[in-house]
């Protein structure tokens, strides 16, 4: 066979320089062919090994940053640790009373998924850690007093990603958003188990009225007396601010009611107050900013006034006292903080900047601030001095963090 | 990649013990099938030369034979694969191999591809883990079986099935131990060993099964050739995309580095002997300060390797073989660091294939093998063929028997052994060491269940009891345990009515039943008919954990409680039998492991 090749190849004449001609362009056009195949192949498998391009998320909500305050002084809950990964990150609770901090972080479970804290009327405090890892529902401590024992028990679910996941009433009922069936409320009658569900995302907008909008998600739970009230987050046009309240088994629109437009409303905090519930709303699209809003609700009525356009993205936490008022920390893009605070009757007030890092506050406009910055595991505590304000450190807490302990 | 991912030290103990005992009583009965080869082998020359002398040839010789030489291509093809699967069974014999494969070679190939190539990795990650023992034993015998076969069966059907088989091994190597050689994966290159060294072996084992006239006319060589004309040309166009970091060295010390810096660095990092690591070094330092000439180099090189062969003619291929001979080799060397150092290498990357696949194509291409003698009519009687055999040849046939049959060993427990889902206990009693015999009364305890109801162990006489502790809201390990487990509860099969699993809480703060719902619930462990969840008051608690050697320690700033895992299996008398200590792991595999060694000694304490 290869003899005939070799003939064949070894004709003389026109004939046989035309076809080798001929063939050398075939062979030509293959090795072209053969060579586009290659590239495109490698091209191909390029494309294919390319990482995927991260896809940005907004962040709903106030930050889990924050704190409540009332008559027996202010909890908050802040993370410390190494804050670059959730097993080295481990959240602590911070009590302070008359300008002394101390630590009160829950003892016998892992905080690396976050605390949320909820003060009943009558100073008792519920903690709820956060799922973290491979637990995936939120264990919960409580205590009659600020030194009080602690009592635990458990959402059976993951508790809402919410610095208001947690409500308690002044009969001792407890109110919980879990992220079950796309946002749940559940209620307990009394102590920390007992859970049933009251509501969900999707019973809350098929109950409240047409004026109402459709929540999107649930960010705060509270209790105007023994009324259980829910607020969340809405994109539709709408009336009214996206707060329900359950009255008579049936959940109903009772947000503060205002040309919203088809802005987006969401509610970051809900406090019970004396008379009634104070609502801090966020309400963004107006161009680049968003307004902060400060709204009240006393038995079936509300009012609200905006307050301040602030970046939405720089809020970094928030302090909700069971007086109404209520103290915003956010971030300018060199890093430092500056508070605004709204005081029990929704006026609106700019403060002043924190020191470096210090970007969690305690305190009011008339008892002057203190801001915590927590740096690894010292939290350092400054309080301002008036005229000119001026702020100095007067307290440095370590936090025996564990490192290792949740690998 | 081979080599990579090394260091780990994952050559526990006992899981290297029983490897090489396991290697040692299959190389025993290796050894019992070669004796009986020989003897075999004996007796048919034996058969044979009475045979001729009966059929009048004299001397006893064997009829003479037609059957041409082997082509020289073949013949190199078949040596340097079977030199190749050797050299990759003896690695397969590394102690690192049953727990480090896995970890250090499988999952490595595939971080960082698409979902369903790391779906389809998990398989082999899970088998392998399941089976540590018998599938590296597998490995070894299977390869060394191929490489055999290949090295001792020269033509015919055993030949030609050394080919096939070379093939299919090569394949499920390339798929499930590659990851398709990392075509999927981003920042591979084909100086770092893409498309897969295993998708040459596949290459060479079909062109070992193709028939015999294939090799007779320069096509073949041709074709690979040019199939080699469009992997360089392809290779090129990848390494000179832009984007991939293909183009820098590491202009910094603190810079990010190149794509080829990063991994020359990397493979300098591997344990291996220093003079080796020092020129691998040095490399990378030249690449660091020159990775654009580097790669400018690279990329003219294989382009113009890669037209060359895409030419088809032999002077132009046989510069273009020569040329990519020293190229493999230097990067062989210098970049894939002969690809298998570092305990866990279980080939020397894709160069030496290339290379052996582009010497033999050249071959193929300049000198075919003799076109093959006419074929007889009829096909010869079995009696006719045996008489043809030489004495050489005969013992060739015996040996390939031998390598066949010992593929068969290694190939046929693994194939049983990819079937069965249940783990063995030997990962377990590796990584926890061995279960430990007890034989002391049980304490008593009498606490409550997580529906409140009072459970003393007096309750469970005459049932065997498996005791643990657990802390309701532990974020890591205890949901780990209770799957465990759980795995436990199903491997015992009938059994499980005559055994009661209980845990224990181990946490002194959350102690109410309500949080154990909550993590019996969050666990699936309700569904358990034989679980108990038990709690107390802290003193009672306290004083449990005393007397069964364990305790939960608070740790301050939001850590979670601290306390060793301990399994006792406590007899129908109330009598402690077996204490195992288990840190559970996030393989699924490992845990499998665990409740495998659970499952076993309680199997053995309920027959007792």
């Amino acid at each position: 066979m290869s003899q005939l090749a070799a003939h064949r190849q070894a004709g003389t004449g026109r004939d046989s320089q035309s076809r080798r001609r001929t063939q050398s362009f075939a062979a030509l056009r293959r090795i072209a062919a053969l060579g586009a195949l290659g590239a495109l192949t490698s091209v191909g498998l390029a494309s294919c090994g390319s990482p995927a391009l991260p896809t940005s998320t907004d962040s709903l909500g106030a930050p889990l940053v924050a704190a409540v305050a009332g008559s027996t002084g202010t909890w908050v809950s802040l993370p410390a640790g190494q804050l670059g990964s959730p097993a080295t990150t481990y959240w602590q609770l911070v009590h302070g009373a008359g300008s002394s901090w101390r630590l009160e972080t829950p003892p016998g479970v892992a905080t690396n998924g976050g605390l949320v804290t909820s003060l009943g009327p009558h100073g008792q405090l519920v903690v709820g850690i956060e799922p973290s890892q491979r637990l995936l529902f939120s264990p919960l401590v409580s205590r009659a007093t600020p030194t009080g024992p602690w009592t635990t028990g458990a959402v059976p679910a993951g508790l809402a990603a919410v610095p208001d996941a947690l409500a308690t009433s002044s009969n001792g009922r407890l109110l919980a958003i879990v992220t079950t069936n796309g946002g749940e409320v559940l209620s307990s009658p009394g102590g920390l188990s007992g859970w049933s569900s009251v509501g969900s995302l999707a019973s809350i907008n098929s109950q409240s009225a047409p004026a109402g909008c459709m929540l999107r998600a649930l960010s705060a739970v509270a209790f105007e007396g023994v009324t259980p009230i829910v607020g969340g987050s809405c994109r539709s046009p709408s009336l009214t601010a996206p707060i329900d309240a359950l009255i008579n088994g049936r959940w109903r629109d009772i947000g503060p009611r205002g040309n919203w437009g088809t802005r987006d409303v969401d509610v970051l905090r809900l406090t019970a107050t004396r008379d009634g519930v104070a609502a801090l709303i966020e309400w963004r699209g107006i161009a680049k900013h968003v307004w902060l809003v400060s709204a009240h609700e006393s038995r079936g009525s509300s009012t609200w006034r905006p307050g301040f356009a602030v970046d939405v993205y720089t809020i970094v936490f928030t302090l909700s006292a069971a007086d109404g008022s209520s103290v915003i920390v956010s971030r300018d893009p060199h890093g430092l903080c500056g508070i605004m605070t709204f005081d029990q009757h929704g006026v609106p007030g700019i403060y002043t900047s924190t020191p470096p890092g210090a970007c969690v506050v305690s305190g009011s406009p008339s008892a002057g601030y203190e801001a915590l910055g927590m740096h690894g595991s010292t939290l350092d505590v400054y309080a301002e001095t008036r005229a000119p304000v001026t702020w100095r450190l007067v307290q440095r807490l370590t936090v025996p963090i564990t490192l290792g302990s949740s690998r | 990649m081979s080599g990579m991912g090394s260091g780990t030290p994952t050559a526990v103990h006992a899981v290297v013990v029983a490897f090489y005992t396991a290697v040692t009583h299959q190389l025993l009965a290796i050894f019992a099938l070669l004796i009986v080869a020989s003897l075999a082998w004996n007796v048919l020359r034996n058969v044979q030369y009475r045979r001729a002398v009966a059929q009048g040839r004299v001397d006893g010789a064997p009829a003479p034979s037609a059957i041409a030489s082997e082509p020289r291509g073949r013949l190199v093809l078949r040596l340097a694969f079977g030199v190749l699967w050797t050299i990759d069974g003896l690695l397969q014999l590394q102690a690192s191999m049953p727990l480090g494969l896995p970890s250090g070679v499988f999952s490595q190939a595939s971080a960082g591809a698409p979902g369903w190539v790391q779906g389809v990795v998990s398989v082999s990650v899970t088998n392998w883990t399941n089976h540590p023992i018998t599938m590296a034993v597998a490995a070894v015998w299977i390869q060394l079986g191929l490489g055999a076969l290949l090295l001792v069966a020269p033509r015919g059907t055993a030949s030609r099935a050394a080919g096939l088989g070379s093939a299919g091994w090569g394949l499920v190597v390339w798929v499930f131990g590659e990851a398709f050689g990392g075509i999927f994966t981003p920042g591979q290159s084909f100086l770092f060993g893409a498309p897969g060294a295993a998708l040459f072996y596949v290459v060479a084992g079909v062109l070992l099964f193709l028939p015999d006239r294939a090799w007779c006319t320069p096509t073949l060589g041709r074709r690979v050739l040019r199939a080699f004309g469009c992997l360089f040309v392809g290779a090129a166009a990848l390494q000179a995309w832009p984007g991939r970091r293909t183009w820098t060295g590491q202009p910094t010390a603190h810079s990010t580095p190149g794509l080829t810096t990063s991994m020359v660095q990397q493979m300098s990092g591997t344990h291996q002997p220093s003079a080796f690591a020092s020129i691998v070094r040095s490399f990378a330092s030249f690449d660091a300060a020159h990775g654009w000439g580097v790669n400018l180099a690279a990329v003219v090189a294989l382009a113009a390797l890669g037209a060359m062969f895409l030419t088809g003619d032999r002077r132009v291929a046989r510069l273009g073989v020569a040329a990519s001979v020293v190229l493999c080799l230097a990067d062989w060397v210098l970049i894939q660091d002969l690809g298998f150092f570092g305990g866990v290498g279980t080939d020397p990357n894709s160069m030496l294939p290339i290379v052996s696949l582009l010497v033999v194509a050249y071959l193929a291409l300049v000198r075919p093998g003799a076109a093959p003698v006419a074929v007889p009519a009829a096909r010869p009687s079995r009696a006719r063929w045996f008489d043809e055999r030489s004495s050489w040849s005969l013992l060739q046939w015996a040996a390939a028997c031998c390598a066949g049959a010992i593929v068969l060993i290694g190939a046929a427990p693994m194939a049983l052994a990819a079937t069965n889902p249940a783990s063995d206990a030997i990962a377990a009693e590796a990584l926890d060491g061995a279960p430990v015999a007890v034989n002391v009364l049980a304490p008593p305890f009498s606490l409550h269940d997580q529906y409140g109801r009072s459970v003393a162990l007096a309750d469970f006489q005459g049932k065997v009891v498996v005791l643990t502790f657990l802390d309701p809201v532990c974020t890591t390990d205890c949901p780990l345990i209770a799957q465990e487990l759980k795995v436990t509860d199903a491997l015992l099969g009938s059994d499980a009515a005559r055994v009661e699993i209980v845990a224990i809480d181990i946490n002194p703060m959350f102690r109410s039943p309500a949080v154990l719902r909550a993590f019996n619930s969050q666990e699936g462990l309700s569904a358990l008919t034989n679980f108990r969840y038990l709690t107390g008051t802290g003193h009672e608690l306290q004083a449990l954990w005393k007397a069964y050697h364990v305790s939960g320690t608070i740790e301050p700033g939001g850590a979670m409680v601290n306390h060793a895992n301990a399994f006792y299996v406590i007899d129908r008398f109330g009598v402690i039998r077996v204490g195992l200590a288990g840190d559970p792991s996030p393989s699924s595999a490992v845990r499998g492991s665990f409740a495998s060694l659970l499952a076993g000694q309680v199997d053995q304490v309920v027959h007792q």
